[in-house]
């Protein structure tokens, strides 16, 4: 490949960011451009951070994409293809955007991979690698068509630096509005940025009480960090607005503590890029304690507070 | 009356996946498989919704032999009728190749009002079917659903999104995917397990639903397990005096790490 | 020359897609709603045994778990004796201190004894509540004075016009409580004399204690208190003219026995199971304390000591799932298939091997994991104990004494007239 044209997007613009990242990794490599798409509704005053780390930033803001739906998206994003014709198109996997890929892989009849965690450039070629069989193995693939689409799990690639001074470019388009209505919606709280922080503290169903969550929210303020849920507290208690594990949040803190966590192998998909693991489960044949540096076997109600002590002890 | 196509795929049971310990590689010949864990819950989905409006429940799989297993269970659980497209080179498919199946399949079989399918697979979690599907017949599509229930025409269905939890209202026919939040299959009992294996299943070839050749957009080149490189230090803080000790060392690592 | 030692009939142990669909099906109800509770179930009920689990009772009926090889006109499952094995195995993986295993296994043996030897009415009567969770159905045949000795039984049924009047005691039976506190009621296929001294004297009973919701005149049970298997009952009961309609005598007068023993092969394979399925789980609990158990900066499997002992006792394990299941498919063979090919007694000594090795196998696992384990072993946080505790009941005796089974296989082997006196 010579002089590739890469398409970033993302219906977040810290996550268009990580994605910027990764687009430089290549064009760095291969030299070409990086764009970024931006779409929706009210966007369009928040993209000036792009313009500094994308070459070109396309902007469609339109009052017929406040219904999010991602086939709608997916044909608003292919005005941006026909226009651009990129080689590389990359998504971040979230729950919008992995869908928003795939229907524009359909649209497109390409080749894309979700749940992408590294691309490696290997005889000017991409190697992508994603999480297979449950987050149990890796798998490295290859996308023989082209473009390429690339749906990049959040927390893969870090921030870039402001390197750029890109044009930022307003399109307009036909959009065909779903025959979808809105008829509620229901905010859940906004959770701490899970994959931002150096510092998880992460709640397992071993954490008896929503209220005993301020515990480890005592822990996590003392080491500069954040607490999150296992899949169970969030997804069926609804204790936190997502969770730590497959089809939620991968993180790779410096440290990643599990109170009273388990660890089915979901959840361990989610965190095995972290740094540090710490656990702490009354259970010791917790399958957790198999994927830890530190494991702590005892009832988390009397080694959590005793380590916060500690820990005020020597932060003072 | 709603017909309800409830698209299926036969999983590893990746809970029961054994890699060889050397070569890293997966043992995918002696591996189990199941029906996938969200489209157990699409059946489930659908069963209730036939318990409440009438209706049938159609099964639909694309895979190899093993698939045919996805839907006697599916009829253990009480489904109406199971149709497979079997194709030797299934393994190869990637997700295009998949929907664009599964999309010419319903379109054979037709008279349906709601096509449901899990949001993802147990295995592959691409979550890249479904909206394909959607694409490919050109109908409106609500993922993630949590809950769902009809209303006249119309199917309300509530998404779990990042963000939040957006209700949708939409009129069918249309495809949902389904989460594992929505419900909790059953568990079929003996007696519904042996009727069902006398239950007539129809089988197509790829040819029988007009498709004559698939194209392959992607390729993985190697799944392997990756290497666990962790200490493993495990402290006992069975007592309040280990509990004293256990946190001591906790904290002299961390300091030794470097991350206090 | 040697005398040749002849194999008995055998069959290739494999299951069929049903019971492979079967197997994960019962394990996730197991899993989702037995094996939660168990420990709270075995810790309240060791207070007070009338503390028995009837919302679990209940869903297990649900699932369609009691009565699985008996014909679905009587309101059974239809299933094989397999799957009615495979089910208690699961049970028991999921409760090892095995008290709903054992529940579950006395409600298929018991009723399906009753379906092979009892009159078509009284099986219309009592398996469909069996079935539903309704009623309970098992085996009283101890008496204060002894088990094994069943040509020894003295309770009496003496026949007066239309009725039979029971008059003795039974002792350590299964299901006592729940008789009593489960709405229809039930009973047991109970063996009393009715004739001479021996085992020509002895009648078989579909003894209904409790039936509609009415417990029977001249009925006494006492509860006992158990070490371990908490959660179903057992006790005991006298007695004094209680009277019995004659339509509830399972098959001939004073046959009795033959039928009993028949019974008892059926549910030996069952117990068996349930010790194989509560040594998976001792067997687990083994592993994963080896895979974070370190000691003198080493893990413990890697003394061989222990890794040997854990490979030895995982082989007897295999033997154990073994003999199982083999007697099980030949259980199927005689009395589901009904191939002619087979006889009742073709299932002597394949049970007796399976019902003499199970407990012993996981009595003996319990009592290594808990050394391997240590001190926190011996606490009353550790759940390992409940398990030992509650298979070890299957090396006392139920069912058959270990010392019994033993006989069985070397009488077959040796020939009874070598084993007198």
């Amino acid at each position: 490949m010579d002089m590739v044209t890469i398409l970033s997007y993302s219906e977040r613009i810290d996550l268009q960011l990580e994605l910027a990242t990764l687009a430089n990794e290549i064009t760095n490599k291969l030299s070409g451009n990086s764009i970024s798409a931006v779409i929706g509704y009210g966007i369009k005053d928040k993209v000036d951070v792009l313009s500094k780390n994308f070459d070109k930033v396309f902007v469609i803001d339109s009052e017929d994409l406040k219904l999010f739906n991602p086939i709608t998206y997916a044909n608003v994003l292919l005005n941006i293809v026909n226009n651009t014709k990129p080689d590389i198109i990359l998504i971040s996997d979230t729950k919008r955007g992995g869908a928003i890929a795939s229907a524009l892989s359909a649209l497109l009849d390409t080749g894309c991979i979700t749940e992408v965690t590294k691309v490696e450039l290997v005889n000017d070629d991409l190697v992508i690698y994603r999480g297979a069989y449950g987050g149990l193995g890796l798998a490295q693939t290859k996308i023989l068509t082209s473009p390429k689409i690339i749906a990049v799990k959040p927390g893969s690639y870090p921030r870039p630096t402001a390197i750029k001074n890109g044009i930022i470019e307003e399109m307009k388009v036909d959009i065909k509005k779903p025959e979808i209505e809105l008829v509620e919606f229901r905010a859940k709280e906004t959770g701490a940025r899970l994959n931002e922080s150096d510092v998880v503290v992460v709640a397992g169903r071993g954490v008896k009480k929503k209220d005993d969550l301020q515990m480890l929210e005592d822990l996590a303020k003392i080491l500069g960090g954040v607490v999150g849920c296992s899949r169970p507290l969030s997804a069926d208690l609804g204790w936190c607005p997502t969770w730590v594990g497959m089809s939620g949040v991968t993180i790779k803190p410096k440290l990643y503590i599990g109170v009273g966590v388990s660890g089915q192998i979901q959840h361990i998909a989610g965190i095995r890029d972290s740094k540090i693991i710490v656990a702490i489960n009354i259970d010791p044949n917790a399958p957790i304690f198999e994927y830890v540096d530190y494991g702590i076997i005892g009832d988390l109600y009397k080694v959590v507070p005793k380590l916060i002590d500690e820990l005020k002890k020597i932060k003072g | 009356m709603p017909n309800i196509i409830v698209c299926v795929k036969q999983s590893y049971d990746v809970q029961q996946l054994r890699y060889d310990k050397v070569s890293k590689q997966f043992l995918l010949a002696e591996a189990p498989k199941k029906m996938s864990d969200t489209d157990r819950r699409a059946v489930e989905e659908a069963l209730r919704i036939r318990e409440k409006y009438g209706g049938k429940v159609i099964i639909l799989t694309v895979g190899n032999q093993d698939s045919i297993d996805a839907i006697r269970q599916a009829y253990a659980m009480g489904a109406d009728e199971g149709y497979a497209i079997i194709d030797k080179d299934y393994e190869n498919f990637d997700t295009n190749n998949v929907a664009m199946i599964l999309a010419q399949a319903i379109r054979k079989m037709g008279n349906f009002d709601l096509v449901l399918c899990g949001a993802e697979s147990t295995d592959g979690y691409s979550r890249q079917v479904p909206v394909k599907v959607a694409v490919y017949l050109g109908l409106p599509f609500i993922n993630f659903v949590r809950e769902l229930r009809l209303e006249g025409n119309y199917v309300i269905a509530t998404s779990d999104y990042e963000d939040g939890l957006y209700i949708y209202r939409v009129k069918m026919p249309a495809i949902v995917a389904v989460t594992l939040d929505i419900n909790e299959p059953r568990t079929p009992t003996p007696s519904a397990i042996l009727r069902a294996s006398r239950k007539p299943i129809t089988q197509w070839t790829l040819k029988d639903i007009g498709v004559d050749g698939v194209k392959v957009h992607f390729k993985v080149l190697n799944t392997y397990v990756p290497e666990v490189r962790r200490k493993r230090i495990i402290l006992d803080a069975s007592t309040d005096d280990k509990i004293v000790n256990a946190v001591q060392k906790l904290i002299d690592a961390l300091r030794q790490e470097r991350i206090i | 020359m040697s005398v040749p030692i002849s194999y008995p009939k055998d069959t290739v142990v494999s299951f069929t897609k049903d019971e492979i669909m079967f197997r994960e099906s019962v394990r996730e109800f197991a899993q989702k709603h037995i094996a939660p509770k168990w420990i709270e179930v075995d810790e309240e009920a060791s207070k007070d045994p009338m503390k028995i689990p009837l919302d679990s009772i209940k869903k297990i009926a649900d699932q369609g778990l009691f009565c699985i090889p008996c014909s679905d006109k009587y309101g059974g499952q239809g299933g094989t004796y397999t799957m009615a094995t495979i089910a208690v195995e699961e049970l028991a993986y999921a409760d090892p201190a095995v008290a709903l295993a054992v529940y579950t296994l006395l409600n298929n043996g018991w009723p399906f004894a009753l379906q092979l030897f009892g009159r078509e009415e009284i099986s219309q009567e009592v398996i469909p509540r069996v079935s539903k969770g309704e009623a309970f159905f098992g085996i009283a045949s101890t008496e204060p004075q002894g088990g094994s000795d069943v040509a020894g039984i003295r309770m009496t049924a003496k026949k007066s016009n239309n009725v039979y009047v029971f008059n003795g005691e039974k002792a350590y039976i299964s299901g006592v409580g729940e008789v009593q506190v489960l709405p229809w009621g039930g009973g047991w296929f109970l063996i009393a004399r009715t004739g001479e001294t021996g085992h020509r004297g002895l009648s078989a009973f579909a003894f209904l204690a409790k039936k509609n919701g009415v417990i029977g005149k001249g009925w006494y049970p006492t509860i006992y208190h158990d070490i371990g298997r908490h959660g179903l009952t057992t006790g005991g009961f006298k007695c004094e003219n209680f009277e019995l309609d004659k339509d509830y005598l399972i098959g001939e007068e004073n046959k009795g026995f033959y039928y009993v023993m028949e019974g008892f092969n059926l549910a030996r394979i069952l117990v068996a199971a349930a010790t194989v399925g509560g040594a998976r789980w001792l067997l687990e609990q083994a592993v994963q304390w080896f895979r974070t158990r370190k000691l003198f900066g080493k893990y413990i499997a890697s003394f061989e000591g222990i890794s040997f002992r854990f490979a030895e006792l995982y082989a007897k394990y295999e033997a154990a799932r073994y003999f199982v299941y083999r007697a099980s498919r030949l259980a199927d063979k005689i009395y589901i298939e009904k191939d002619p090919a087979y006889n009742p007694r073709d299932l002597n000594v394949p049970v007796a091997l399976a019902k003499m090795y199970g407990p012993e196998l996981a009595t003996e696992l319990g009592q290594e994991v808990m050394k391997w384990y240590g001190a926190y072993a011996y606490t009353k946080e550790s759940p390992i104990h409940r398990a030992w505790l509650g298979l070890f009941s299957y090396t006392i005796g139920a069912e058959g004494a270990q010392n019994i089974m033993r006989y069985i296989i070397a009488r077959d082997l040796i020939g009874s007239e070598y084993m007198r006196d």
